[in-house]
């Protein structure tokens, strides 16, 4: 079990404990949430660089020089 | 004359405080007072140290309550080491709220490219996602809460931050900026740290809380 802090700033005094099993289980769920979100942003960030290569090698072959697609 | 207090030369004797020391003191008195820390201090417009942490590796969220509301804004510094096996996405919650008041939006550069998310209204607020997950390669990130007490309007926060990894393919640099949507207008008591991805906060990371005040 991971322990959480919490310090009264009123009274100066912090407090340590075990995570609960209920924050155990949402910390869990968060981790597996945040996987999720960031397989998918990576698989969205993949398809956006591959969709500029094809593009940029289509304007090429229209005749567009490497300046003129970066201009765009 | 009692010690700790001045001489009376010109009106009674008083004993001084940290706040206020009033009367006639010679420069000895004044010399013991200052020695026990009595001597009230110079009052300028500074960031005053609240509170701070370091962490030992096992903590998987930390929290400061009854945060005073004497300052005009607060300040949050907080610093992650990164750990091979972790990218980390800190985040901090307010007041306790589980989504119905605070919310956030974030633009940042992550090697080289430029996202943005609306976060909606989930009661947490991420203050630099996808940070390194290279070992012991810090972080670092300031929280701004400007007008934290107040209760007529609504309170954004700020945030900034950056890391820069050193090698392999993780060898990036992020920065980032996000503000806080607010739905409700409660002065801010609480705030806690915490790691989405459900890490604890690697040995030797650290947060630390200030507090502004004017002159």
């Amino acid at each position: 079990m991971a322990t959480v802090i919490e310090f009264n700033c009123a009274t100066g005094k912090q407090t340590s404990r075990e995570e609960t099993s209920e924050e155990k289980t949402q910390r869990e769920t968060d981790a597996a949430n945040f996987k999720t979100q960031r397989e998918a942003d990576e698989a969205a960030e993949a398809k956006r660089v591959a969709d500029k290569a094809s593009g940029d090698a289509k304007l090429k072959e229209l005749g567009l020089t490497d300046d003129e697609i970066a201009a765009r | 004359m009692s010690y700790g207090v001045n001489g009376g030369v010109i009106g009674p004797e008083n004993a001084p405080t940290t706040s206020a020391a009033s009367g006639v003191w010679s420069l000895g008195e004044l010399a013991e007072a200052e020695r026990d820390s009595l001597w009230p201090a110079p009052f300028t417009s500074q960031y005053e140290y609240i509170a701070g942490h370091t962490f030992d590796g096992s903590t998987s969220s930390y929290e400061f309550t009854s945060i005073p509301q004497t300052y005009n804004s607060l300040r949050i510094v907080a610093t992650e080491l990164g750990q091979s096996s972790n990218i980390a996405s800190p985040r901090i919650q307010l007041n306790g709220d589980t989504g119905a008041y605070y919310g956030f939006a974030w633009t940042g550069s992550h090697g080289g490219s430029i996202t943005s998310r609306f976060g909606g209204q989930t009661g947490q607020t991420s203050i630099g996602t996808y940070d390194t997950n290279e070992a012991s390669t810090p972080s670092a990130r300031e929280i701004l809460l400007d007008g934290y007490t107040l209760s007529n309007m609504v309170s954004p926060v700020q945030y900034q931050f950056a890391t820069c990894a050193t090698s392999g393919t993780s060898n990036m640099s992020a920065n980032s900026a996000a503000a806080v949507l607010l739905n409700g207008t409660a002065a801010i008591t609480s705030l806690k740290y915490f790691d989405l991805t459900g890490y604890t906060f690697a040995s030797g990371s650290t947060i630390q809380l200030f507090g502004f005040k004017d002159a």
